[in-house]
């Protein structure tokens, strides 16, 4: 199951030249990092202001808990739409550049083609996930929070991250059934809203992309044991793409 | 001796059109092949089908004889190809995107090397090994396609209008690569447009009509283009009093 090694450079050396992985990794530090840092100032320095009294109903207290809880809702959304734009984007740019016909009679199968693209995709949401949970608890520190407990928050955040990462990959599923990018974005702005309506009816707990969030943010109706479900999800994406991309066919659907 | 490439009893349905019918076709060792035909005739359709990127409805593909479907992927590491675009990244640099292409048939590139420096001088993409991809025009473009396909010393190379872009002095210095190719023993198919230049480079020329060989021409002296012309008309005056 393990892509051969040059593939996986190849795929990695694609994505990471990428504009769009760059694009989506900086929005992702700036605007995790300025809305948690930004919020949680407001809430705890200024909640008295209109911005201070909104970013204080979505945290769950002040100190790192809270502080958490704010910098995961940030990151839960900046990752998810950025992870599955990039995992849609990887996967359906060679249908829609048409390269497609470049992995074909090579020496190498198309299914571990497919899984070192996931692989280069997982390998770049952990990286990105890793410095903003690290500019997340600098930015925390900076704002006054004890360093004391920066390590546990900032595993949390990283846990919450990889989880979000992982979940995101049946958008590879559907770039590649769709033979297109478009359609991979598509669905995670679909993803994205569907998650933000069912967690703001309470019903986060039993969507697979708002889990790590809810659990980052100390939520008690998401144990730990719950992350189970995104990874899950994230391991049918990763077989229902390698098994796609075996059988793809150029011209027949 | 088997041939390198055998296409077989061919038939390919696609969106209720039958595209291919009952396509046959061989390369043999160290010959250059050509297929023509007008538009729609199902000329890419036989290079995809070659490539095992299209599964026929019925018939063989066979390479080195051995079945393609299914085949290992280490079948493939031999063959070389440019089907409908150069399938070149524009965000990595030419000589990266050859690299790749030369990682993926299972070679090591730096055993390559040497091979594309030959390659990027004949063909004049010296220049243009080390800018990005989105830099380069289309012609140039082609010619990084190229390199991909036939750095690693094809023993099969499937080429889909591989001189189109290019210019007179790179058409000349491509011609001059296939024909050392093919004298070391490989085999090449390729399609083209440009009858001057099929009847320069290839040793024989099918002509695909409707999605069949309707006949094999022998370029020598002969106007190819004429040939072409008269076979498909007779072919079509064939079909209208069936």
């Amino acid at each position: 199951m393990t892509p051969h090694a040059p593939v996986l450079r190849i795929e990695s050396r694609k994505l990471y030249a990428s504009p769009v992985a760059r694009t989506a990794a900086c929005a992702v530090l700036i605007m995790a990092t300025a809305t948690s840092a930004g919020g949680y100032a407001a809430a705890v320095h200024a909640p008295g202001t209109d911005m201070g009294r909104k970013a204080a109903a979505m945290i769950s207290g002040q100190g790192w808990s809270g502080y958490v809880s704010l910098a995961a809702l940030s990151l839960g959304v900046t990752l998810l739409l950025a992870a599955g734009i990039v995992a849609a984007w990887a996967v359906g740019r060679e249908f829609t550049d048409g390269t497609i016909v470049g992995l074909f009679a090579i020496g190498t199968s198309r299914a571990a083609v497919a899984r070192a693209k996931l692989v280069a995709c997982l390998g770049w949401g952990l990286a990105l996930t890793l410095v903003q949970s690290v500019a997340s608890i600098m930015a925390g520190i900076g704002l006054g929070l004890d360093p004391a407990g920066a390590l546990h928050a900032g595993l949390t955040l990283t846990i919450s991250g990889f989880c979000l990462v992982c979940s995101v990959l049946p958008i590879a599923w559907v770039a590649t059934h769709w033979r297109g990018y478009l359609a991979g974005i598509g669905a995670t702005l679909a993803v994205l809203v569907a998650t933000n309506l069912t967690s703001g009816f309470g019903l986060g707990r039993y969507v697979p992309w708002a889990i790590p969030t809810l659990w980052a943010s100390g939520d008690p109706t998401v144990p730990a044991v719950a992350l189970v479900i995104p990874l899950a999800v994230g391991l049918l994406g990763w077989c229902a793409t390698s098994s796609a991309w075996k059988r793809i066919q150029i011209g027949r659907s | 001796m088997t041939a390198a490439l055998t296409l077989s009893g061919i038939q390919v349905r696609l969106g209720g059109c039958e595209v291919l019918r009952g396509l046959d076709l061989e390369l043999s060792h160290g010959q250059i092949r050509a297929l023509v035909g007008l538009n729609g005739a199902g000329k890419t359709t036989a290079l995809r089908v070659a490539l095992g990127m299209l599964r026929p409805d019925a018939g063989h593909v066979l390479l080195h004889g051995q079945d393609i479907w299914p085949s290992p992927a280490e079948a493939w590491c031999r063959v070389g190809h440019m089907v409908e675009t150069p399938a070149a990244y524009p965000e990595l640099t030419a000589r990266a995107n050859i690299d790749n292409a030369i990682m993926l048939h299972g070679m090591d590139p730096s055993g390559c090397a040497p091979r594309v420096a030959q390659l990027s001088r004949a063909l004049g993409m010296e220049a243009h090994l080390d800018q990005p991809v989105r830099r380069l025009s289309l012609g140039t473009r082609q010619k990084v396609g190229l390199i991909s396909a036939l750095a690693h010393e094809p023993s099969v190379a499937v080429l889909d209008e591989p001189t189109n872009g290019l210019d007179p002095l790179a058409v000349v210095a491509f011609r001059d690569e296939l024909r050392r190719l093919a004298g070391q023993g490989s085999s090449i198919l390729i399609t083209s447009h440009h009858f001057d230049e099929l009847a320069r480079v290839s040793d024989a020329v099918d002509v695909l009509h409707h999605g069949q060989v309707i006949a094999t021409i022998t370029p020598d002296e002969r106007d190819l283009e004429k040939v072409f012309f008269d076979t498909v008309l007779a072919a079509d005056q064939q079909l209208q009093e069936i």
